[in-house]
Formats: structure tokens, C-alpha cells, sequence
């Protein structure tokens, strides 16, 4: 359901269930629905600079100050940022499963899932991103990735993103498919221009498990919400 | 005081039903046999010799980079273009950290190695997350035949049932035979599932693995894990593409790099999993450690069903009712039709157990 925003100034605007941008008018608070399209990561020496991107922190590590990994494949100055490409749906559908192919790897290894981000490089193995029913790495269930917003501010959960690279799946939602917030995990937070439908989110991400055990993901998100992707 | 020996039995399968609870054996059991199943993939000899070769195969890397990587820089590029094939701050990782990481790589393998046809011995054993019924299910039986014994030696004095003409009743019969039965099952069990080499060996395998299923151990693996990928990303990326732009036959004049390079996703593909099955079996190793000693496990068995063996050959066979001994047992009635009658010793005079006459007593 979707209820318009007006520009009275009164405030007595009754609370929103659906909040959009674009065509139909500023955003109100609430959830946040269709398409984040998400906006390619651009680098410079000193890392990426605007759009999409990710860094992970080794383990005991400083969400500001490191050690990040670097990772050579990044095509930025500062190899510990990975910039990342939208994908073939564009970005992240909200309220909305993207789960990967059948066959989630190649044979070498690679992740094929590419609707959210194309397949990235790293250490020499793409990483692929999706966001399916179940989460492979702890086999829950898991909900669609959902955003609300409230006075601009953005917050939520993007539990069921998921990462596979080279034969292995890794959570890197927040909070985790069992609802906690280990270690380095923050849930996502961000902002929505109402105007412009510019929006980003960010969220932190512990490794649970695996060979990347207790090391951190640092996501981060920019685009605009697209209301005509709405499902 | 014959009823001790079917006491006894009662104990010895109260103890064991009650041993995997007390030794948290029904949450680590089954933990144990999922630590065995990730690693069940790793434990093959070809599986470790291609570990092997990729340990080689980054230690000849990491001193061609150290001793010849400078010389064929020096060669074939320009002052300002050589820089880029050398001065990377992973490929320097790589010559000065490498050794020693290799160093404790190498002694990890050698343990997993050493442990390959123990870890087949364990595995060969029936499923981990049965282990605590072995124990349960022989307890619980032994203590109900234990205590259909002592039932039948109580029984209410009068007409023995099922008496014979001398007044002889097989009251504790079934119990015995059911509790030699069992006790001789027990006894025989370990032999069976060739417990008495499988244990023993299991035991050493936890021993051999106590300096590398550590967290110390596993960020160590992580640590050289990317040291390896952030110069192989730097070789790759830098050093190979500069010298082939200088027309330089890399496979050639740098063999061990070129490869390393070439093989690192098989690398990768290989070598993080087992850092994960490590990682993600940390908690479970501890479990098992904490288990009496798998040494133990056969003997326990073995004493249990000796014990309930003895038990039942020490129970009374069978028991002479005093009323029989003193006087004709009335004809037999129905089986349903018969009172109860208590097990009396024709020796035992005054004794306790018969509430009704107090002149009838339990031996």
C-alpha cells in the first residue's frame, strides 16, 4: 500500500506504511520498496571514491583503521577497496528474494550469481553476491533484504546476503539468519535524499566460520531507489 | 543375599545408561562425527600430496622472488619501469615471511599425514552420533532384566507359581539368561568393531592434534593464506605483465613463479577449505578431548559385561519355597489362577523380605 507524502507543514501527516521516491512524489517514512540501483564503484588512488564498494577487516582488526586485506585485483590505488558493478537486475530488489543460479560456482571456482553485483575479482576468484530463501552457508531460512526509513535516516536488515567464492558461501548480512550481531556485524544504516530517491546503506559483516573466520566485511552501497522496480 | 549379584546387575546398567549423559556424550558424540565428516574429504593420500605440492610449489616461489626475480628485472627493464616488477610491498612479504609460515605449514601436513590411517581407523567405527545408545540401550536393558529378577525373588508367599513337584520355582531364570546373554554381547562388542586397535588409535590422533586444531594455529593458516594471495595477486598483476612487456619469457626465465601464479586458484581451491573445516571444527575437537580417553571406551564395555555375566551366573538359580520343603505343594492351579508365592531358602530362617510371614526369608 502506498501512501503519498504532501508538503504540509503541519506535521499531521498520518504515519506511512510504503515509503517511495521519484514520480509519485517525496518519500514518507516506512518501508522501502523496488529496486536499489545500485551505482558503480569509481576508484582513485586513495580507494573508491563515490558509488559501491567493499573492504575487509582482518580478524581483531579496526573498522576505521584496519588491517584491511588487500586484495590485488582491485583496480583502485588502495587495493583494500574492491569497487563493485550493479548487476544484470540492476542492484538489490527490496522485499524481494534474488536467489544465485542452480549451480552457484563454475568449474574454477568463480560465482556466477550476477542480478545484485557482477561477479568481482578477489584474490584472483570472483566473488558473487545474492540474496536466496535460504542461506547457504547455515541453511536457515532467511527473509527478503528489507529497508525502512524514517526522517530520511535508513535502517534495516540485510540478512540474506549471502557471498560465494571459490566453492564456499558466506553470510555477510546483518543481523545474522539467527538474529545476532557477532563481533564486527552493525546492522545497515544510510540515508534517502525524498527528492531525488538517492539513497545509501552500509552495513558491517563478521565472518562466522570458513577460512575467513572472525574477518569483517565492510559494505557499502549507493545508488537510488527506482519505485518503477517495485514487485 | 544372593539378590546382591542381581543388584549388582541393576548398578552396572544404571552406570551405563547413565554414562553418555554424564559425560555430555550426546552432544559430542555427534559433533565428533561431524568433525570427522569435514574432514573425511582432506584425509586421502592424494588429497595431502597435492598440499604438499603446493607447499613446494609457493616455497620455490617465494625464493625465485628472492633470488632471482631482482637479476631478471635488472635485465630486462629500465630503471624506471623495473620498480614495478620488484618493489611490491606482498612480493617483500613473501621473501621475508614466507619461510617461516611454511615452516608451520609444513609441520601441520606432516601431523595430518602421520594421522591419515588413524583418522580411517575412527572413521571405520560405527557413526559417532550412535555412541551414546551403545551405552543407554545395554544399561537400560540389564537393569530391567535386573530388576524382573529381583521382582520374582519377592514375590508374595504362598502357593509358589509354576513351582515344580520339589517346590522349586525358575523365578530369576529369564533375568539370568537375559543378563549372560547381554553381558557376553558387551564382552564381545569391542572385538567386533575392532574397538581395541580403533580406539587406541583415535586416542592418538586427538593427542598428535592438540598443536593444530588451536585458534593460534588456524589464524596462522589465515595469516599465510594471504600472504600467498596478496603476492600471488602482486606477481600477477605487476611483476609478470611489466617483464612480458619487456618481451621477457617469464615460464622461462622465472619457472617457480610462473607456476605459482598458474596454479594459485587450484591453490586457493584447495587450501581454503581445509583452513575452514580447521576454523569451523575448533569447538567440536574440544568436545571430543574432553570425553574419557577413547583408549578407555573398549574396557568399559568389556568390564560392564563382565560384570553383568557375573551377575548372572551368581544369581540364585533356583529358589525352594520353605512351604514347599515342609510340605506337598498343593495341584497346580492355573497359571492366572496361582497366587504369588516368595522365593523362601529352606536355610534362611528370620530373614527380611516377607512382609506377610515373617518366618519365610530371601537368600
Amino acid at each position: 500500500m502506498t501512501i503519498l507524502a504532501t508538503a504540509c507543514a503541519d506535521g499531521d501527516q498520518p504515519p506511512a506504511d510504503d515509503a517511495t521516491a521519484g514520480d509519485e512524489g517525496p518519500t514518507t517514512n516506512g518501508t522501502l520498496e523496488g529496486l536499489l540501483a545500485i551505482e558503480d564503484g569509481v576508484c582513485d588512488e586513495a580507494g573508491v571514491t563515490s558509488g559501491s564498494s567493499f573492504r575487509m577487516v582482518q580478524p581483531g582488526g579496526d573498522l576505521e583503521e584496519g588491517p584491511f586485506v588487500d586484495n590485488a585485483d582491485s583496480p583502485c590505488g588502495d587495493t583494500t577497496w574492491t569497487p563493485l558493478t550493479a548487476g544484470a537486475d540492476g542492484g538489490l530488489r527490496l522485499g524481494e528474494h534474488q536467489p544465485p543460479p542452480g549451480d552457484p560456482f563454475t568449474e574454477d571456482g568463480h560465482g556466477r550469481a550476477a542480478a545484485i553485483i557482477e561477479p568481482t575479482p578477489f584474490f584472483a576468484v570472483d566473488f558473487a553476491v545474492a540474496t536466496p530463501e535460504v542461506d547457504p552457508q547455515t541453511g536457515q531460512e532467511v527473509p527478503p533484504v528489507e529497508l525502512e526509513t524514517v526522517d530520511g535516516d535508513v535502517s534495516g536488515q540485510v540478512t540474506a546476503w549471502s557471498v560465494a567464492w571459490n566453492e564456499q558461501h558466506f553470510n555477510q548480512g546483518a543481523p545474522k539468519p539467527d538474529g545476532q550481531l557477532p563481533g564486527g556485524t552493525s546492522e545497515p544504516e544510510g540515508s534517502l535524499d525524498p527528492e531525488t530517491g538517492e539513497i545509501t546503506v552500509a552495513w558491517t559483516s563478521e565472518i562466522v566460520g570458513g577460512p575467513f573466520d572472525g574477518f569483517t566485511g565492510l559494505w557499502h552501497l549507493e545508488g537510488r531507489l527506482d519505485r518503477s522496480e517495485e514487485g | 543375599m544372593r539378590s546382591v549379584a542381581l543388584w549388582l546387575a541393576a548398578a552396572v546398567g544404571l552406570g551405563l545408561a547413565a554414562a553418555p549423559a554424564a559425560f555430555g556424550m550426546f552432544e559430542r558424540a555427534p559433533a565428533g562425527g561431524e568433525m570427522l565428516d569435514d574432514f573425511r574429504p582432506f584425509m586421502r593420500t592424494e588429497v595431502l600430496d597435492d598440499f604438499a605440492d603446493h607447499l613446494q610449489r609457493a616455497d620455490a616461489a617465494a625464493t625465485e622472488a628472492d633470488t632471482r626475480l631482482v637479476e631478471v628485472a635488472s635485465t630486462h627493464l629500465d630503471v624506471e619501469t623495473r620498480p614495478t616488477a620488484v618493489d611490491h610491498p606482498a612480493i617483500q612479504d613473501l621473501t621475508d615471511r614466507w619461510p617461516a609460515a611454511s615452516d608451520e605449514l609444513g609441520e601441520m601436513l606432516g601431523t595430518i599425514v602421520a594421522n591419515e590411517e588413524r583418522f580411517h581407523a575412527v572413521d571405520a567405527l560405527p557413526p559417532f552420533a550412535l555412541f551414546p545408545w551403545f551405552f543407554v540401550a545395554p544399561g537400560l536393558l540389564a537393569t530391567g532384566l535386573a530388576a524382573h529378577g529381583l521382582r520374582a525373588m519377592r514375590r508374595d508367599p504362598g502357593v509358589p507359581r509354576g513351582a515344580d513337584a520339589a517346590g522349586h520355582r525358575p523365578g530369576t531364570r529369564p533375568a539370568r539368561i537375559g543378563l549372560a546373554v547381554l553381558g557376553v554381547g558387551l564382552i564381545a562388542a569391542p572385538a567386533v568393531f575392532g574397538m581395541f586397535e580403533r580406539a587406541p588409535a583415535g586416542e592418538a590422533m586427538l593427542d598428535d592434534f592438540r598443536e593444530v586444531m588451536t585458534q593460534q594455529t588456524v589464524s596462522s593458516a589465515q595469516q599465510a593464506f594471504l600472504l600467498l594471495a596478496g603476492a600471488e595477486g602482486a606477481l600477477r598483476t605487476e611483476t609478470l605483465p611489466v617483464l612480458r612487456g619487456a618481451d621477457v619469457d617469464t615460464a622461462q626465465e622465472l619457472p617457480a613463479i610462473t607456476d605459482f601464479v598458474d596454479q594459485w586458484q587450484v591453490m586457493a581451491a584447495d587450501m581454503s577449505p581445509m583452513v575452514g573445516a580447521m576454523s569451523d571444527n575448533l569447538e567440536r575437537y574440544e568436545g571430543l578431548l574432553a570425553l574419557p580417553p577413547f583408549g578407555w571406551f573398549p574396557w568399559f564395555f568389556v568390564g560392564g559385561g563382565l560384570a553383568l555375566l557375573a551377575s548372572a551366573l551368581a544369581a540364585p538359580a533356583r529358589v525352594r519355597t520353605r512351604a514347599a520343603a515342609n510340605h506337598p505343594p498343593e495341584p497346580q492351579e492355573s497359571p492366572d489362577d496361582a497366587d504369588p508365592a516368595d522365593h523362601i531358602s529352606a536355610e534362611a530362617s528370620g530373614a527380611a523380605g516377607d512382609r506377610d510371614d515373617p518366618g519365610h526369608g530371601v537368600r
